[in-house]
């Protein structure tokens, strides 16, 4: 009876660390599976992933293709002495696509560019930029981003940027209605979203 | 050495140098080398504003024409468009190749397709023996194709038709020779180095980040072939020192500047952001540069303090004035609503001979009088001070039916300025005279 008490003891003993080390290992598979596919997703997640898809937004396609900037010199290619703003506050790569789309039965220009600045700092630093020209812009609260804010230019065109992380986004549109920033707050949402 | 070989010993570059300093040119140099508008003591430089040339984004083409014309006519102070091209253009034929430089790097804000197509079209409008100058001897230019496409441009590499294409396209490219920017060796664009005889620099009025603003002196980042070195410095003395090489202050003899819109924040990238329905133009790179960066300042762009380049340009370059007080300066107000294409006939005008009130009056020292005649005839227009005695014998010729415009500068008949006082325009046409009271005030 005794012999029976000790071996129940040690099964219940047995049972217990063998239990102890199914939910250790089980915790250590789960956190290195959650690092490897943290890993993976920013493999997959380049800064070209972040634009927004033709007709992603309903009506609003392409207008030309894409480009992707890997140095500041690429950039200077493409927006000229511009680049040098971004150069200043850590430029590492930008990507940028135009599309194009219809407002009040015309056809409107919106352009979206995405800037990798290395860290959050720089691309606070590259927001708050005057250079970047949206001086005296209107806050957005609970907009996109971390922080973000737009501008009108009456009757002509609206402007409007945000960062979140490491990226600064810029985007501007041939026009100047309530529908318009309607867009542009639209294309914003669908970034930040794809940023978080 | 004789003085006429101490001129053939010089070059054209030197003596333009000279001329402007000393103001003597005038009086030796060939008039059909050089334009009497260089050798003015004071720049010239005419602003032509419409409201009718805009609606929201719109650009009303037919608008922007009449404004061109009405700018390169009183540039030269000629009332036939095409020999007042001929009048700028000191020196061009039929077989002359004329190269447009715009500016497309930012296709929101490019040199609009409107204003350029309406220079092109506007020398079109000189004739050689009877034929108009051709087309296909036009050509219309920027650093790619691609940028132009983006702008709106259409090109054209064809033997007929206005061309325009970008210094990468086939078989173009940038030259062999180097050239030295204060430093940084570049190479220009063939379009301006061998193809062209005569560069007319046709801006658009933005600011930029870095040089302040991008007007017609930087408009040239996109003719040479590496401009992304010549940004440090706020681009200064290299926008400058790239204007002062050969192929660009030999062949440039207009700059425009498209101001129909603007960007005074945020520039070089951006969309429009002000509406300024004005284009304008000069032979003084400089001067207009001068101008173009006033109407940002007063719309608050804060990057102005950074355009040094275009008091450099002039101080240290010679490439022009910054001096307000050596700019002629020409406002042409709304010309679509008084002026006419030639052989355009008024609906509502049922008269044989009109005379306008004269604009501005009172004046400074300049002044333009319109008249219009029902069918073409002779016309003499004389002015007489407020004791009727005759003070200038302005104008003496025949012309075509229309509207027509002539500048008073407030000078009488020895070219010596008159004093403050009433003046009388009296015109003589046929059987009809009119006359209009005028105030000068000094």
């Amino acid at each position: 009876m005794v012999q029976v008490k000790k071996n129940h003891a040690f099964n219940i003993k047995r049972f217990l660390h063998l239990l102890t080390y199914l939910i250790v290992s089980f915790f250590a598979l789960w956190i290195v599976q959650c690092e490897k596919n943290a890993t993976e997703n920013e493999e997959i997640l380049s800064i070209e992933d972040l634009l927004v898809d033709n007709n992603e937004i309903t009506g609003w396609s392409y207008d030309g293709a894409s480009w992707l900037a890997s140095n500041i010199s690429e950039l200077t290619t493409y927006i000229n002495g511009a680049a040098e703003i971004y150069q200043r506050h850590g430029f590492v790569e930008a990507t940028h696509q135009t599309y194009r789309g219809k407002i009040d039965n015309v056809d409107r220009q919106l352009k979206l560019t995405i800037y990798n600045q290395g860290n959050e700092n720089q691309a606070k630093d590259t927001y708050d930029d005057p250079d970047i020209g949206l001086v005296g812009a209107i806050d957005w609260a609970d907009g996109a981003g971390l922080e973000a804010h737009y501008i009108r230019y009456s009757g002509l065109s609206q402007a409007l940027t945000f960062y979140r992380g490491r990226y600064f986004v810029h985007l501007e549109i041939s026009y100047d209605t309530e529908e318009s920033l309607n867009i542009l707050k639209q294309f914003a949402w669908n970034i930040d979203g794809k940023i978080e | 050495m004789s003085f006429e070989n101490f001129l053939n010993s010089i070059d054209r570059r030197t003596f333009l140098r000279l001329a402007t300093v000393t103001g003597i040119g005038s009086f030796i140099y060939p008039k059909n080398l050089i334009s009497h508008m260089i050798l003015a003591p004071k720049s010239r430089i005419v602003i032509v504003e419409d409201s009718a040339a805009t609606d929201g984004l719109t650009i009303d083409s037919a608008a922007v024409q009449i404004m061109v014309e009405s700018g390169i006519k009183t540039l030269a102070e000629w009332d036939d468009i095409g020999e007042a091209w001929k009048l700028l253009l000191s020196g061009v034929d039929q077989t002359s190749t004329i190269a447009i430089k715009v500016n497309c790097i930012n296709s929101s804000m490019s040199t609009h397709p409107p204003v350029t197509y309406a220079v092109a079209n506007s020398l079109t409008r000189m004739l050689f023996d009877g034929v108009p100058f051709p087309e296909n001897n036009i050509i219309i230019f920027d650093r790619t194709s691609g940028e132009l496409t983006s702008a709106g441009y259409t090109l054209n590499t064809s033997e007929t038709g206005i061309r325009c294409f970008g210094t990468n396209s086939s078989g173009v490219g940038y030259s062999t020779e180097t050239y030295d920017i204060n430093g940084r060796t570049q190479t220009l664009s063939k379009i301006v180095t061998e193809y062209c005889d005569f560069l007319i620099n046709l801006s658009v009025l933005k600011n930029h980040g870095t040089a302040g603003v991008t007007l017609c002196l930087k408009n040239h980042y996109g003719t040479c072939n590496s401009p992304g070195n010549l940004h440090g410095d706020f681009a200064n003395p290299y926008i400058p020192s790239l204007n002062s090489q050969d192929p660009i202050v030999l062949k440039q003899v207009v700059n425009i500047c498209d101001a129909l819109f603007g960007i005074y924040s945020g520039g070089p990238s951006g969309s429009p952001q002000f509406t300024e329905n004005k284009i304008i133009f000069s032979q003084d790179i400089v001067a207009v540069d001068y101008i173009g960066r006033s109407i940002l300042e007063d719309h608050g762009c804060n990057t102005i303090n950074r355009a040094g380049h275009i008091d450099s340009a002039a101080t240290d370059y010679q490439l022009g004035t910054n001096d307000p007080q050596m700019m002629d300066q020409i406002t042409v107000l709304n010309p679509t609503t008084t002026i006419r294409t030639p052989g355009e006939e008024d609906p509502a005008i049922t008269e044989q001979f009109i005379l306008k009130q004269n604009y501005p009056n009172p004046f400074n020292n300049r002044t333009q009088i319109e008249f219009y005649m029902a069918k073409s005839g002779p016309v003499l227009m004389n002015i007489y001070d407020d004791r009727g005695r005759q003070v200038r014998k302005l104008f003496n010729k025949t012309v075509r039916r229309g509207w027509h415009r002539i500048t008073w500068d407030g000078t009488n008949n020895v070219g010596r300025q008159v004093a403050s006082g009433l003046y009388v325009t009296r015109l003589r046409c046929n059987d009809f005279q009119k006359a209009m009271i005028m105030q000068l005030i000094k």
